[in-house]
């Protein structure tokens, strides 16, 4: 197969996909260092002049129905890895402007000891042009998670961000089931989104999908799609 | 030094985590630009010239759009993208939705096959990681647009 083919293939693939299923918009942040702070800003107001809030409960709604309840279109706020800077300069933007966040976090990050954050980002793909932190710490504390999960949503994105199909499948149950079990000893709930590195889809891989079965996810997300994959009164554990 | 494949699988992973540099970018359209250059100077092979003025006119925006994304620092930006949701508690992957859809579903759809055409005319050789840029690009604009282009 040429990759000409390929590319219209997916396309194809894509576009019937959106053609058939509800579709929603989301903005995806990852390192928000404060110089950037005037343009988040920016962005956010006038993301908030066209588009609502989306929490967990909407979201199922609207992958149940197909149907949007608020005037104006939901935009998800997706806020990736753990950044510490996510909570001190993109927090109070997104709560200025409304929004929740939805906060997707790399436990091994937060877990790592502040001398070790930054060789923990380099050696994870966890992206950071600006080292703004002179104390050295680059990821969020436990506590900045439990207050952001009064208001936002905290998901996870494994613990180590890693491409789980490269993975031996006691370690990819760490990622996947790990991680789960981190937000549950921190949060003292388990949460119910999850996305890995690159974001493959529910459906892909069953190894890694009995492992999302087992640590009791909600909702896939990937790349290209929101995957509700069991009802929330289906699982006991959920929060 | 990342080839142009793996550039732009780091591309399609920037929706969730591993971020791409502009370079990447800069380097599909300069190639875009070749490829326009050969078909100028009577290169069937390269060209990409439609001398239909509709399609011609979705490539430049097309060019347009992309050349203005090029020198973002995505792991720095806010970056829009448009997620399609399926309910796997009650379709099976895959399956036509059963829920409500929008005006919102048709538009997106109809642009989608129209610039994912222009995509390849403009990158003959595109990769189908590309496919995450293109999306990028559908929601950049609808979000520029306030979301009025397409409607939820």
């Amino acid at each position: 197969m040429n990759p000409s083919s390929t590319f219209a293939e997916r396309a194809t693939t894509l576009g019937e996909l959106f053609a058939s299923h509800p579709v929603i918009r989301a903005v995806n942040f990852h390192n928000t260092s404060r110089a950037q702070a005037e343009r988040y800003d920016r962005q956010l107001a006038q993301y908030s002049r066209s588009f609502s809030s989306v929490n967990q409960e909407e979201l199922e709604e609207y992958l149940t129905t197909g149907k949007w309840n608020k005037p104006k279109p939901g935009l998800i706020v997706s806020v990736f890895e753990g950044y510490r800077n996510s909570f001190e300069v993109l927090t109070p933007l997104i709560e200025k402007y409304g929004f929740i966040g939805w906060y997707w976090v790399i436990t091994g990050f937060i877990n790592a000891s502040i001398p070790d954050q930054r060789t923990f980002a380099e050696h994870h793909d966890i992206d950071m042009l600006t080292h703004e932190y002179a104390d050295g710490r680059y990821a969020l504390t436990w506590d900045e998670l439990r207050q952001l999960d009064k208001r936002h949503v905290i998901a996870c994105h494994t613990r180590s961000h890693t491409l789980l199909s490269q993975l031996e499948p006691e370690v990819q149950r760490q990622e996947v089931v790990g991680s789960q079990e981190d937000f549950r000893k921190n949060l003292g709930h388990p949460v119910r989104a999850f996305v890995s590195l690159t974001g493959p889809a529910y459906g892909e891989n069953s190894a890694t999908d009995s492992l999302i079965d087992a640590a009791g996810y909600d909702f896939v997300f990937s790349n290209f799609r929101i995957q509700r994959i069991r009802a929330k009164n289906s699982n006991p554990s959920s929060k | 030094m990342m080839n142009r494949r793996g550039a732009l699988a780091a591309m399609a992973a920037a929706t969730f985590g591993a971020v791409p540099s502009g370079a990447a970018l800069v380097r599909l359209l300069q190639s875009g630009q070749a490829q326009t250059q050969g078909a100028a100077s009577g290169n069937p092979a390269s060209g990409n010239l439609t001398k239909d003025p509709v399609k011609d006119a979705i490539d430049e925006r097309l060019r347009q759009d992309l050349a203005r994304l090029a020198p973002r620092a995505n792991s720095e930006e806010g970056v829009p993208v448009l997620l399609a949701c399926e309910d796997l508690v009650v379709d099976k992957p895959s399956q036509k939705s059963t829920v409500t859809l929008t005006a919102f579903n048709a538009a997106l759809a109809s642009d989608f096959r129209k610039t994912s055409e222009a995509w390849q005319r403009i990158h003959p050789d595109a990769a189908d990681t590309d496919v995450a840029k293109l999306i990028e690009v559908l929601a950049v604009r609808d979000f520029a647009n306030g979301g009025t282009e397409q409607k939820q």
